[in-house]
This record gives structure tokens, sequence and C-alpha cells, in this order.
């Protein structure tokens, strides 16, 4: 059984569409990230699943409910806000109990579910404050800890780690992490953060204006982006992207690398592994991407297709060396071993495993390969 | 020596006299600057309030009758004090001021509440409402108490005039000059003027709710009437304390829409003390016993807030 079927939603604003058909599902204990950047309608989606905003068009199952027109009291959900959104008026204590208070669940059964979130969340020596006494990181877990107490049937988060500092977001994460891998809970959980969603996800659907570019575990994401979108949102550094022509060279190919007509095109063979699935058509018209950390410092002969460059930039983060170069008139950037630490204008030669290598159609900006 | 210096080219006025913008630059930024700058609303509070204030509560120990100046200006400790105690008027004039004040807070708290909610919708034209609903509020009382008078007037006055057509009354009725209806009829002119008051302050807090927190109360269970009662009011529980005090305040210490409507009558039955000592004052020049009436106005109102705020738990 799905613990979430999304089926065809959709979400109009007047005459703009925000939801522009979207089906989700999620298995029992999955952990759904939707993942996109501001705008891209994944905090209106995570809206509709909860009952907070109305749908034009779709059907909502919540487990095997049709939740179209369930209140939120009646979805069995819990919700962890971007804010918070703590009641300011009330202790910790009664912050978590309020959802059992509305559901009139008796006092003791209040307290011991109470007790429990607290211990599991260790905010137990925190329960008389006032949300307005502590801190972002306490308010975050006690606002978790209000979902956790009521043992619903989904999960969702909008943005929880948001308002967080770097450090208390990482460990916040890991924090995550662990509950879900203990609890074994059905999440969603919106985000912008592609580190976030890679590290948490057990399944990510990138959105953009409305729409799903990709829906796929966080390593299909990684390695088989579906299209340019999703290539340049997931990864940091950004993956280079290369305009380019597939040329056929003797019984194989080639990637002629280089904008339509530009002066300085350099050619790079290819294995028939990095082409499967393309015809290759003579001077079909691709955008090659290739992440940073696929490429590496080929000395001497052997390794994978390369090329020959220069160092245009050197930004050392102490973990790796992040090198700018260009190539056939493009920008981009690989990032290399820290012990390799090149001064501007040194000659560079690298190479990439073809496997590694992401050929998109320039036209409609899928993937080929 | 300043020889010395003046010969040798130095300028040795300079350092010892600094031009004027120098200086003020130096008095400002030392720490007593503040002092300085809230002189000016000080010396104006002394003039028009402390001294006033304080002159009438040495005026309340005093006689003071201009009718009769053969009876001098001593003091006389107590006595207006003690005059009171057995002035049926006055006791009066207290249950009345205490219906009227409770009556039309009532009122314009319920009005202005409901308006706040209604406001606080996104539905189309709410803007133009909320400015129309303030209206009222934007009257001096002595325009809206002669609106009114003119309105109930028995034979002339349109809604008489309306109540009679639609068959709720069989004549004009003098709704200010009969003792049964004259105060409840003055505490409706007041609430239709003073609810905006009520709605405006209540409109701006229920701004200040995050919406967040609605959500929240929806998915952990609660209905509309939970998340008022949890959410709402305990978020204005600070401006409903403010507004109901500022009212009351308002309500106890002003005389004017009952002295246009109904100069206390008929027969005292809408006297209250701000009229009273008004009257008192004014009418009669009695001012030692006007200043008695107002020290004790003043008593009561403190002692309303301290026991109020006591009631709501509120220290700060």
């Amino acid at each position: 059984m799905k613990a979430l079927s999304l089926t065809n939603i959709r979400k109009r604003f007047g005459p703009l569409e925000v939801l522009k058909g979207i089906d989700l599902s999620l298995d029992d204990g999955g952990f759904l990230v939707l993942l996109g950047p501001s705008g891209c309608g994944k905090s209106t989606l995570l809206s509709i699943i909860a009952g907070l905003e109305e749908l034009t068009d779709g059907e909502v199952k919540i487990g095997d409910r049709v939740a179209n027109d369930l209140h939120p009291k009646d979805r069995n959900i819990a919700m962890v806000f971007q804010s918070y959104a703590l009641y300011p008026s009330m202790s910790v204590r009664r912050n978590l109990a309020f959802g059992l208070h509305m559901r009139r669940v008796d006092q003791a059964t209040q307290a011991e579910a109470v007790e429990r979130v607290a211990d599991l969340l260790g905010i137990a020596h925190l329960l008389e404050r006032r949300p307005a006494q502590l801190s972002g990181g306490q308010r975050q877990r006690v606002a978790m800890g209000r979902a956790l107490v009521r043992d619903p049937e989904l999960f969702l988060f909008d943005e929880p780690l948001s308002n967080l500092d770097a450090k208390l977001r990482v460990q916040m994460r890991s924090e995550i992490k662990k509950l879900h891998n203990r609890l074994k809970t059905t999440i969603v959980y919106v985000t912008h953060d592609q580190v976030e969603a890679m590290t948490l996800a057990t399944s990510i659907a990138v959105m953009r204006d409305g729409e799903i570019q990709q829906n796929a575990a966080p390593s299909e994401i990684y390695d088989r982006p579906a299209n340019l979108f999703v290539a340049g949102f997931v990864g940091s550094p950004q993956m280079n992207f290369l305009d380019g022509r597939i040329v056929a060279a003797g019984n194989g190919a080639s990637l002629e690398l280089g904008r339509d007509g530009g002066p300085e095109n350099a050619a790079i063979p290819l294995p028939p592994e990095a082409l499967a699935g393309i015809e290759a058509s003579d001077g079909r018209p691709v955008v090659a991407g290739i992440r940073p950390e696929a490429l590496y410092r080929q000395e001497g002969g052997a390794g994978g297709p390369g090329f020959d460059t220069k160092v245009d930039l050197v930004e050392i983060t102490g973990a790796d060396t992040i090198v700018s170069f260009t190539i056939a008139g493009q920008e981009a950037t690989a990032r290399l071993s820290a012990d390799f630490k090149p001064s501007l204008g040194d000659d560079l030669t690298l190479a990439f495993d073809p496997g590694r290598l992401h050929l998109f159609d320039r036209e409609t900006s899928n993937r080929l390969n | 020596m300043t020889d010395n210096a003046t010969r040798a080219g130095l300028p040795t006025t300079r350092r010892f006299l600094p031009r004027p913008e120098t200086w003020l630059g130096h008095i400002s930024e030392h720490r007593h600057w503040a002092y300085f700058l809230i002189v000016p609303s000080i010396l104006f509070i002394f003039v028009i309030i402390l001294y006033p204030t304080a002159n009438g509560i040495v005026l309340s120990f005093r006689e003071m009758r201009l009718t009769r100046p053969d009876l001098g200006t001593d003091f006389v400790g107590l006595r207006q004090y003690a005059d009171m105690l057995s002035d049926p008027v006055f006791w009066v004039a207290l249950y009345n001021t205490v219906k009227w004040a409770t009556a039309a807070v009532l009122l314009e708290f319920i009005l202005g509440f409901a308006a706040a909610l209604t406001l606080n919708r996104d539905l189309p034209g709410m803007k133009v409402i909320a400015v129309l609903i303030l209206l009222p509020w934007f009257l001096p009382n002595v325009v809206a108490g002669n609106i009114w008078a003119l309105m109930l007037d028995p034979r002339l006055g349109v809604l008489n005039d309306i109540f009679v057509r639609l068959g709720f009354l069989s004549e004009g009725m003098a709704w200010l000059a009969d003792p049964d209806t004259a105060l409840w009829t003055a505490v409706v002119i007041e609430a239709w003027h003073g609810y905006p008051f009520f709605a405006l302050l209540f409109l701006a807090a229920l701004k200040g709710i995050p919406k967040d927190h609605y959500k929240a109360a929806a998915v952990d269970g609660a209905g509309a009437i939970q998340s008022f009662w949890h959410i709402t009011l305990p978020a204005m529980k600070m401006v409903i304390a403010a507004a109901v005090i500022l009212r009351v305040i308002g309500l106890v210490n002003s005389p004017e829409l009952l002295l246009i409507l109904t100069g206390g009558g008929p027969g005292n039955t809408t006297q209250v003390l701000s009229l009273y000592a008004f009257q008192t004052a004014y009418l009669r020049f009695d001012f030692g016993y006007a200043g008695a009436l107002s020290v004790v106005m003043f008593i009561i109102l403190m002692a309303f807030c301290i026991l109020y705020l006591r009631f709501l738990r509120i220290r700060d």
C-alpha cells in the first residue's frame, strides 16, 4: 500500500497555474524530498497534501483514503513549519500536548506521550518554558516533537532547517535522518537545499515551475539527471555544461566541443559506452555535462578521454582544490585533490571517465545517453 | 606663553574655544544629552498636566464658590468629601457611571471584535469597508451627539419615523427624555461612535498573528472555535487589555456626549460623575466640590486599572 499518492494535482491562483499536473507516490516508511528553487510550487504542494490549501484539480490519497475534502485535522498528518509556528502563549509541554488535547486524549496518555517525545529529542528540561525563552535549535526540536507526539500516518516538513545557522543545520539534518531510520516514519520534506535532499531522501522529486522534472533515488538524480535543470540544480560546484556536437569518427564517435562557428574547437574521442542509446547522427548539437569531481589530472598517456588546458583560477577549500579553466572558449571547473596547488597559467591535462559524461539535447535539454 | 605662540603663528584661540558645531557635537556625544532632549516635553507635561492636576487636588480641600465670595477660599480639610457622602446625586452619578462605562465598553468591544474579525478576511472590498467603518470615530463627540439627537427627535427624527412606518411604534418616542430609555439610548449612540476604536486596534492585532499558527492548529486538530480560543485570544490579550483600559478611561472622563444628548436628565437618570463634576464647576461655579468629585473619579479609575490588570494577570 502506498502511504501517499498524488494524481494529476493542479493548482491555479487566478490566471497563474502554480502546479501543472503533479503525479507522485510514496511507499510506507519512505522519505520523499520535494526539491526546487523558490517559487517552483513545492510548498504549495505540501500545503495541498496537508489540506491547508485547496486544490484546483486532481486527487490526494493518504493511505487508502481520498483526502481531497478532508479537513487537515482529519487527515492523520503532522507538520513541521519553517517558522516552527509554536504557540507563543503555551509552555513547551502544552505545545507538545496540544494535538492530543484537541483529540481528547486522556491526561495520563498525553503526559506519557509528551515525556516519551521530550526524552527522544532531548528537550525534557525545557518543558515548562515558553517558546520565546528557547534558542532556534530548541524551537526546532519542539516543533519536531509536536509532530512526533501524535504518531500520525504522514509527516510533512516545510523547510524545517532553513532558519538555523549552518552548523546546527548539519547537526539537525543528521538527527532527522537518525529519527527516520529509527522510527520508520513516512515523510514528505520540502527544501531548496540540494545537500539536505541528497542526504535525507529515499526519493527526490525535483520541481521547477509547477512541474516535476525528475523523481528518483538520490543516486539516480546525481548520476543520471534527466535534464539540464536537474543536472545543474544538484551538485556543488555546479556541473560543467559545454556546448558541442557529436561527430562520427571511424567506427566510433568524438565529441567536438565549442560553440557553433567558434574558433577554438576541441575534439575529444569518445568510446562507444559513452554514447549508449544515442544515434550517432553526424553533427548532432549537444550539451556535454561533466561534474567538476568527475575530472582528474592525467599524468602520462593512460586514462579516459582528455584534453589540454591552462589554469585560470585556483580556489583552495582545504578539502579540495577547485581549478577554473577554459576549454573551447567555455569556462569550466574541476575539483582536484587538495595536494595539487597549481599557479595561474600552468599547463593542465584533464581527463574524465566516459561513463560519467552526461549528454543533453541542446533543443529539448533532455538527457540523451 | 600666548605671546610666544602668537608670534610663532599658532592658532591658539581655537584650541580653547571650539567652533559652535564642534561644541554641539561634543554635547550630543555626552550621555546626559537624552535628558536635554526631553526637557521641552517635561516642561509641557508639567505646565498642562501635572500643575493643573495638583492644583485640582489642592482645590478639593478648599472652599471655592464663585457665587459665594463671602465664604472665602480657605482650606476646609475633608469637608467636600464628607459632603459627597451625603449627596444623593453623587451616588446616582457613581452608579450611572458604572452602568454607562460597563455597558458601552461591552457593546463596543463586541461590535469592534466582530468588525475586526470580518475585516481580517481576505475578501474583495474589505479595505474600503475598513475605512467606512472608521468614519464614526472621526466625528467629534459634539457632532455625533447632535446628529443622533436630531435623528431621535420625537417629531422630526428620521429614526422615529422609520420605527412608526415599520409598525414598531404607534407614534414618535422621546428616547432621550424617557427615564427608562435615556441611558440605554445614550449607550447605543456611544457604542456606535466608539466601536471603531476597538475594531482598529483588534484588526491590527489580528494582522499580527502569524498565519502559520492557525495552520499548525488546524493540523493539530483545532476547529474554528478552538483556534479562536487557543490562538487568537491569547495573542490579543495585551491589546484587549490596553484597549479596554483606554476606553474605560475615555468613557468615564468625557461628559460631552451626555451633555449634548441629555444634560444628565431626565431627573439625573443619565447623570454621570464627569458630567456632574463639569456642571458643578461651570454651572454652579463650586470649584472646590468639583475638584473633590474629580479626585474621586481619579481614584476610582486607578483602582479599576489595577484590579483589571491583576485579573488578567498582566504584570509587565
